[in-house]
């Protein structure tokens, strides 16, 4: 473990971890919420047992293996803790299974308000780079995130998939609800490594536009060298659907609602 | 009774008839494949003619591109002060860019090594008659004045940097059709063809527009005027014959309001060991209500660099479709756009590109820039590598702020044959306004082997199985063009995929 400073009053914690490390099965508050899918473990902690005091630190770069034959459900809680950048890296070892999620939704109906209040929110800018490494066969990553852009929040997502054997899986989704000013920017890659087998791999980013002056930018990019992989990505960008406003509408809800309702359902999709 | 066998009669006579008309047309239809395998063949077996083919011209400039030689060009086509004037401050801009930093290597290609001019006659012909044998022999070969007669409206054909043959049938040439040279369009419309040059794409665009701006020699010129709609294709081939040659074609298209036209260009080279560079600029008007269709068969032999900036600038309610093809040459660069300037524009982008030997780079794609309220882009992008080819699609949508109601798709599909290729994609989307609707789709994979194996259980050998579901996969690309071309094309794809088989 060690600590410099990236940039002038940025500091910057780099470690690398091992999942199957005793320590980390340490029960805590936080960790103790057990869901049905098994234990989650929030990313916040492993950087917490690095002996360091969150609220002291800006951006995390780290290394976590997933070792063989372990499903693990982890959550990135860091823009919690005011950490807006991180660069994690994860490398899954043979049969290991890594669902990881993000959300930069607390309650949509808070953010929405919020929104229409325009009250003064700070201006935010949160830079995610996510590297999965599946190099082992049978490794399977799951990545799901969502983020609600308000004012002029700025969100910039960097993917990799990097497929390095064969019968591995993943998939990407990420979800971006904009308002106001708010810019959202995503550069998603699937890199399948040459002779591979039975290689899936699935991207995909959606996008609701709320205001005219927010923007989508986004680059999902595909690089195969094996001909036994499938893969696909796609992109949408698109405001809420008139129709289903109208609709609802008419069975009594208010515009607001109507909205909220779409874009909760959205996310939840 | 008598009545009914009357009847019988006259149905058996009307099966006679018709048994009849359905023999000629099959026989119509026979005659006209025989014509066509004829030409077929000549096409693909002179494809890669080797050195046998003279090369013959009256001037060739010295090799690399200097301050000289394109004034040597200028003086050369005796243009107008501007032109030259032009063509100096495109080779300024051309040594003050820098190659781009993404996308194929083209470190390789010897800029100082090339002959940028070559003249290979005295004056154009209006007659196959009177050019010259050598060259016409080419043509011939490639079977391009049979099918004038046969399919299209218009013919040019440009053999090294000038176009050898120009000719549009008389029909048009009466309705105020302009279909000639870009060299021989500067002297012959001085006023219309500054009105448009380097409108669309300028020179300062990227380093090989610039060179383009330096070095140009022939291309097309085409005006279709207001509410004219010419109905058969206009054709120009284009033939690179010397080694080391670069070709820098120039071709302009001016649809007037609410008229229609349709290009063809078809690209080959002969086979030589030293690589050749092809950077053309296409520069595209559609007015008011017009439809533009350009379509493209490139297939320059493997060691030639083809680097072509194409654009196309979409005023009110008109139409742009490219239709592009891309199964030769060593390394493409080619990024069809369209700027969709006016409200109601539409673009229909379709491409299929084929990397088939090793370290070949089909870097191929698409870009639609929506500029406009109520505009409309499509995008279809198929390819296949094999061989250790290598097909990225790199592609733009791009939708600016208070552009509303604007619908864009796009899809893109690999397929990767072996193991040794490699099908990439990099799309860019960057939306700025809320009222749009934006799709992307892409896919890379292999033939299913459900497929194969269904089409083999039904008695077709592995070979044709693939064949059959390849021609399925470019299908949407093969219908959009002519009748004759989309059989070449076909031909083409099956002999791309024989040629792999004997390696």
């Amino acid at each position: 473990m060690k600590t410099n400073k990236c940039v002038k009053r940025d500091v910057c914690l780099t470690f690398n971890y091992d999942c199957s490390k005793k320590a980390f099965f340490i029960p805590s508050a936080r960790e103790a919420s057990v869901s049905r899918d098994g234990m989650k473990i929030y990313l916040s902690e492993i950087v917490k047992q690095q002996k360091i005091n969150l609220a002291s630190i800006t951006s995390v770069t780290c290394t976590i293996t997933i070792p063989a034959q372990i499903t693990i459900n982890m959550v990135d809680d860091l823009t919690d803790f005011g950490i807006l950048r991180s660069d994690v890296n994860f490398i899954l070892k043979e049969k290991s299974v890594l669902n990881f999620s993000f959300s930069m939704v607390k309650n949509v109906s808070y953010c929405y308000q919020e929104c229409e209040r325009h009250c003064n929110c700070p201006i935010l800018g949160v830079d995610k780079t996510l590297k999965f490494t599946l190099q082992e066969s049978g490794a399977c990553a799951q990545v799901n995130g969502n983020c609600f852009g308000r004012q002029k929040r700025s969100f910039s997502f960097k993917t990799i998939q990097k497929h390095m054997a064969s019968d591995t899986q993943s998939s990407v989704c990420i979800k971006g609800v904009l308002d106001a000013q708010a810019l959202f920017k995503s550069d998603n890659l699937v890199y399948v490594e040459r002779n591979l087998e039975n290689v899936t791999a699935k991207q995909i980013n959606k996008n609701l536009l709320l205001s005219d002056n927010a923007r989508v930018i986004t680059v999902p990019k595909l690089e195969v060298k094996s001909n036994k992989a499938n893969c696909s990505h796609g992109a949408a960008i698109s405001n809420l659907n008139k129709d289903q406003l109208f609709y609802l509408q008419a069975r009594g809800f208010s515009p607001q609602l109507a909205k909220l309702s779409l874009i909760n359902a959205f996310l939840a999709q | 009774m008598c009545f009914l066998s009357v009847c019988k009669a006259k149905a058996a006579f009307m099966l006679v008839l018709k048994g009849e008309f359905l023999f000629l047309y099959l026989f119509d239809i026979f005659m006209r494949s025989v014509r066509l395998t004829k030409f077929l063949k000549r096409y693909v077996l002179k494809m890669g003619c080797k050195k046998s083919c003279n090369e013959c011209h009256v001037y060739k400039a010295t090799r690399g591109l200097s301050e000289k030689v394109v004034r040597e060009i200028s003086a050369q086509k005796n243009e107008p002060a501007w032109m030259l004037s032009y063509r100096l401050d495109s080779l300024k801009q051309f040594a003050s860019i820098s190659l781009q930093s993404w996308g194929p290597d083209l470190k390789h290609i010897n800029l100082d090594e090339i002959h940028y001019y070559i003249k290979p006659f005295e004056k154009q012909e209006k007659s196959w008659e009177d050019v010259p044998r050598d060259i016409k022999k080419t043509f011939e070969d490639l079977g391009v004045p049979e099918n004038e007669e046969l399919y299209f409206g218009g013919t040019g054909a440009q053999y090294e940097s000038e176009v050898v043959y120009h000719n549009l049938k008389k029909e048009w040439e009466d309705k105020g059709v302009i279909f000639l040279d870009t060299d021989s369009a500067l002297q012959k419309h001085p006023k219309l063809f500054k009105k448009y040059f380097g409108t669309v794409v300028a020179s300062d665009d990227n380093k090989f527009s610039a060179l383009n701006g330096a070095a140009w020699s022939g291309g097309s010129f085409i005006y279709i005027p207001k509410n004219v709609h010419v109905t058969v294709p206009l054709q120009t081939y284009f033939r690179m014959q010397s080694e080391q040659l670069g070709q820098f074609e120039r071709t302009l298209i001016i649809a007037d309001e609410n008229s229609s036209v349709h290009y063809v260009e078809g690209c080959t080279a002969a086979t030589h060991s030293q690589n050749s560079l092809h950077a053309a600029v296409v520069e595209v008007v559609a007015k008011k209500g017009a439809r533009v269709r350009y379509s493209t068969i490139q297939n320059w032999s493997k060691n030639v660099y083809n680097l072509v900036t194409k654009r196309a600038v979409a005023h009110k309610d008109s139409l742009i479709e490219w239709i592009d093809g891309n199964l030769g040459s060593g390394i493409t660069m080619k990024y069809p756009c369209v700027i969709l300037k006016e409200p109601g524009a539409k673009a229909e982008i379709v491409s299929v590109a084929m990397a088939s030997s090793k370290n070949q780079i089909q870097d191929s794609g698409a870009k639609a820039i929506h500029c406009a309220s109520n505009t409309s882009s499509k995008i279809i992008s198929k390819s296949i590598s094999k061989n250790g080819g290598r097909v990225s699609y790199r592609g733009k949508v791009k939708v600016l702020h208070g552009a509303k109601n604007c619908k864009s798709f796009v899809q893109c599909d690999s397929l990767i044959l072996d193991k040794e290729s490699q099908a990439d994609a990099y799309p860019y989307i960057d939306v700025n306004e809320s009222d749009t609707n934006v799709g992307h789709e892409a896919r890379v994979c292999s033939i299913e082997e459900s497929k194969l194996f269904y089409l083999m259980s039904r008695g077709l050998t592995q070979k044709d199985a693939q064949a059959l579901v390849i021609n399925g996969f470019i299908e949407p690309f093969v219908k959009e063009l002519p009748f004759e071309y989309a059989i070449e094309m076909n031909r083409l794809i099956e002999m791309e995929m024989e040629g792999g088989n004997e390696n």
